[in-house]
């Protein structure tokens, strides 16, 4: 590309070349270098799914591991410092390796397709999030591997993490994995709202932005409010086990309790943050096998946008038993029975949306009546633990751990596996096998009821959490062995999918571009889509326009051919403002994602490698942002 | 020693949606309702949505149709909207007032004070004075008077532990730097077991306590016993046994009042009593001789990382220890 050459439009070029030459402006460029330096939004999506699957298994395994361990009383198998390892791993991999990240996999990929842009916004912001976010968790199960894994639990309360009673580098790993996470989580919310409020298809008006669309949006923005909570108190942590600060330390004058506020201000959030994308998800399969948009679209936007400020307001029903006043404990009472109104809300949308219509029972709806079938459980023994006096009989009880787990398997994972059954055609070309996909959803439904629903029973008869071995004459045995074999039939239910993957991997690319018949516009593109996305930008006049007929989708015309372009449109109406470039593959996010690991692990060796080390973090940001005469930045 | 010894106690490891305890019995009350609604909701939510998901399977598809058969659909979701707001009102309502209640109750006055000092992973017990007595320390066994408001003064020296008896009351955090103060009262005779229930390390799965609820004069006799220090012992092996507790490293860490160990009550349990109580190691053990000797052997056998460390005691030494704690009725 010369500065001389004239700008050339796709108006110019014959229709027949245009995807050739777009292809040409917008590839990477080829090998492993090539590979590293992508920037495109579903190559990095690819690999944060590849990588959240690999912890998924891990954490996976973990699980089973807890679940073997707990099968019957007096076991033996782990000792108690390799199971404290354990669980912290199981917990700690779950909520920052898998849950969160995964959804922003999902969110990666689809949200600028579903919005009609050709780029999600930073890209480069993007490659590095994703790698930021794999050397986090690549360093803390390489400690785990060499016996240095955090074993204060996903929650880490000070003092037990903290510098006298958290021996060793334990806990300081933690810490630093939470950095991790929060560089690479706020970067994709801010490159999300930015792609939602920016590059959104010309005609998509605020009213005609896709539900799962505005559930992201609302995740991103929890994320940006409730991660500097986090931010502040790991940090905190790491002062005080790193500099001898004593933020926590009562003997000092810290406070152990400030510990808990700080970390629950985040860690409510953090279920919404994982839950919401879920509700986008189910509301778009819904849409699909009803084949009719949302009943109560504006309603359902409410209910989201509330939850996410709801979230807000109840961290301290995780603190009900630490001895906070009464009357304080009873509006956080409150609050937290609130967000069951729009939850419920969202809920009576979905079954507004079915009612009457025939709606398709395909592999990704099952997951959603999976959603109910599991879900329901969790959301409604929250309630229940909304109330303060019943609260604090059941919390630190298997009870919550029950609760938890039917909240996240059954409220985010199931509709997670749906939304994989639905958009793999997307990702891939390809179809997942709908008989396989059944005895998935079938297996998992049984295994989350059988694994989760003993364990309330066992919180209710005094089984505590976190322990690693019962006494024979408990009587918590039987229980906890149902729940093991639970454990193994949802393991058999992801072995199912692996095969069903697999299997599918190694048929043809044979979808077709909208299979499901969907009404948004990421099926507009083909499956998978071209690396440019769309070949014009579509313009819309209605929320679902693949169903309003063929002149239902307009086309942006103008665009160069010979450098990467995308139309900004404005915030509200999206009307387009104007053309801009995007910039182009490079390295240097993967070394600045390098240089601010080298620094973090540094620091957690030797605090001074946090002033040393922001050097070559400098250098690294400083070449990701270096203006170059006639290339793209 | 390779096997773990069995506990044959009868206590109860409690069920906190049947309670004895008249906080727990209230709490449990609601709790039912709770659990009865909810089941209720979850049985309606789900007959809607798989009615929603199948009732029309039969019917011809019609892709083109942009409109749904559910007349006034936002009627129908307001309706849903607004019977969950009024179930939660009436959730938020009975657990305000729950609440009250179990303010009220412990707004009783107290038979006796007690401190609960948590400590990894043991209960240090302080018992305040009282007309007959002075005021002494225990370790692991709170003992009760039945039908008795007591006040308990808790606390924990060194990470959060949680005091946790289902069957009498609610769980209560001890947080290192704040002191928390409640009222228990359980109201029959009976053994309740409770236990940590904030994960405190490597043995919070062993740090349970035995709440012993006596009648009031049982429990009169009980403390005069406790204020009392411990006999001096008789007999050639008790003394023997005596001699090697304070010498060995038992006397740096553990108190017997009227010995000479010098000992510290908030270091390790205080063993005044030691034989008078039903467990080992924080309820993990039943307390017999065969258990006693087992575990000072070997307690990092029993209890991996507690701060006891294993004794090679001479076999001949190793009896006559025992033989000592045996007569610290």
């Amino acid at each position: 590309m010369k500065d001389a050459d004239p700008p050339l439009y796709d108006t110019d070029v014959p229709a027949g070349e245009l995807a050739g030459r777009l292809s040409a402006a917008w590839s990477d460029s080829p090998g492993f270098r090539g590979w590293l330096s992508s920037v495109d939004h579903k190559s990095i999506a690819r690999r944060y799914l590849i990588t959240a699957s690999v912890f998924l298994l891990l954490g996976g395994i973990l699980s089973l591991m807890i679940r073997v361990q707990l099968s019957a009383p007096n076991r033996r198998w782990l000792s108690p410092d390799a199971y404290n390892q354990i669980f912290t791993m199981h917990g700690t991999t779950m909520m920052f390796l898998f849950a969160v990240p995964v959804m922003e996999a999902v969110a990666v990929f689809i949200v600028p397709l579903m919005v009609g842009s050709r780029i999600i916004a930073f890209p480069r912001l993007n490659a590095f999030s994703y790698w930021v976010y794999l050397f986090g968790g690549i360093m803390v199960w390489v400690a785990f591997f060499l016996n240095i894994g955090p074993d204060a639990g996903w929650f880490s309360y000070p003092p037990l993490a903290g510098p006298e009673y958290g021996a060793g580098k334990r806990s300081d790993f933690w810490a630093q994995l939470i950095t991790f996470t929060e560089i690479s989580a706020l970067a994709v919310s801010v490159e999300i709202i930015v792609t939602v409020f920016k590059f959104r298809a010309p005609g998509m008006s605020l009213q005609r932005i896709p539900i799962f669309v505005w559930a992201m949006l609302v995740t991103s923005f929890c994320i940006i409010f409730a991660m500097p909570s986090i931010v502040v108190c790991s940090s905190m942590l790491i002062a005080d086990r790193l500099v001898g600060t004593h933020f926590f330390n009562p003997a000092e004058g810290g406070d152990a309790l400030l510990w808990q506020h700080l970390f629950w201000f985040f860690g409510h959030p953090e279920v919404y943050i994982i839950f919401l994308p879920a509700v986008g998800m189910a509301s778009t399969i819904i849409e699909t096998g009803a084949r009719r948009g949302i009943v109560g679209y504006p309603l359902a936007v409410i209910s989201i946008v509330s939850i996410g400020f709801l979230s807000f307001g109840l961290w301290v029903h995780h603190m009900f038993a630490t001895g906070l006043p009464r009357v304080g404990n009873s509006l956080f009472t409150a609050s937290s029975m609130a967000i069951a109104i729009p939850t419920g809300a969202q809920l009576f949308c979905w079954i507004a949306t079915c009612w009457g219509r025939r709606v398709r029972l395909t592999t990704p709806v099952l997951f959603v009546a999976a959603f109910f079938l599991t879900f329901l459980s969790g959301g409604l023994t929250g309630v229940m633990l909304a109330s303060v006096p019943f609260d604090q009989q059941a919390t630190d009880s298997y009870f919550i751990v029950g609760h938890i787990h039917y909240v996240l398997l059954g409220g985010a994972v199931a509709p997670l596996l749906g939304a994989f059954y639905y958009w793999f055609p997307k990702f891939s070309g390809r179809h997942l096998s709908e008989y396989w996909g059944r005895w998935h959803v079938v297996l998992y439904v049984i295994g989350v009821n059988l694994a989760f629903a003993p364990m309330l029973a066992l919180g209710v008869r005094g089984m505590t959490r976190r322990i690693y071995t019962y006494p024979d004459h408990a009587g918590w045995g039987a229980l906890n062995f149902a729940a093991t074999l639970g454990a193994g039939i949802i393991a058999m239910s992801f072995l199912v999918f692996t095969v069903n993957i697999l299997r599918s991997l190694r048929q043809p690319r044979n979808a077709g571009d909208n299979p499901w018949d969907a009404g948004t516009l990421e099926w507009a593109s083909s499956s998978p889509p071209p690396v440019y996305n769309f070949a014009y930008i579509p313009v819309i006049i209605s929320r679902t326009p693949l169903w309003d007929g063929a002149d239902a989708i307009g086309q942006v015309t103008g665009l160069q051919v010979q450098r990467k372009e995308v139309i900004v449109t404005r915030g509200l109406d999206a009307v387009p403002d104007l053309r801009d470039p995007v910039p182009t593959p490079t390295l240097w996010p993967f070394v600045a994602a390098l240089a601010t690991t080298a620094m973090l692990i540094g620091s957690i060796f030797k605090p001074s490698a946090l002033v040393w080390g922001s050097i070559p973090v400098a250098v690294g940001m400083i070449g990701w942002l270096y203006p170059r005469r006639g290339k793209n930045t | 020693m390779t096997a773990l010894l069995p506990l044959t106690d009868s206590s109860s490891y409690g069920n906190f949606l049947s309670p004895s305890g008249v906080s727990a019995q209230l709490v449990a009350q609601h709790s039912w309702w709770l659990i009865g609604i909810c089941a209720l909701i979850e049985i309606a939510t789900l007959t809607l949505f798989f009615l929603a998901l199948l009732r029309d399977q039969t019917k011809q598809a019609n892709p083109s149709a942009r409109v749904g058969y559910l007349r006034r659909p936002t009627v129908w979701i307001g309706v849903g909207v607004t019977t969950t707001v009024l179930i939660l009102s009436g959730f938020v309502a009975t657990s305000f007032l729950t609440d009250r209640a179990l303010a009220r109750i412990e707004g009783a006055e107290p038979y006796t004070h007690i401190e609960v000092i948590a400590h990894q992973w043991w209960w240090e017990l302080r018992y305040s004075g009282w007309e007959g007595g002075a005021g002494f320390v225990t370790a692991n066994e709170l003992h009760l008077p039945a039908g008795k408001s007591v006040s308990l003064q808790l606390s924990s020296p060194d990470v959060i532990h949680s005091l946790w008896i289902p069957e009498i009351d609610r769980k209560r955090d001890m947080i290192p730097g704040r002191e928390q103060s409640v009222q228990l009262m359980a109201p029959q005779t009976g053994i309740f077991r409770g236990r940590c229930a904030e994960f405190c390390g490597y043995q919070h799965a062993h740090m349970d306590i035995l709440a012993i609820a006596e009648p009031p004069e049982q429990f009169d006799r009980w403390r005069a016993a406790q204020a009392s220090a411990a006999p001096t012992p008789t007999g050639e092996l008790p003394l023997h046994g005596a001699q090697i507790f304070s010498q060995a490293v038992c006397g740096t860490c553990h108190v017997v009042r009227g010995s000479d160990a010098p000992g510290y009550s908030d270091t390790a349990p205080d063993l005044t009593h030691v034989a008078g109580r039903l467990t080992l190691a924080s309820g993990l053990l039943e307390n017999n001789v065969v258990n006693l000797t087992a575990w000072i052997s070997d307690p990092q056998h029993f209890k991996p990382g507690a701060k006891m460390t294993v004794n090679q005691l001479d076999p001949q030494d190793l009896r006559a220890l025992v033989a000592y704690l045996e007569t610290l009725q």
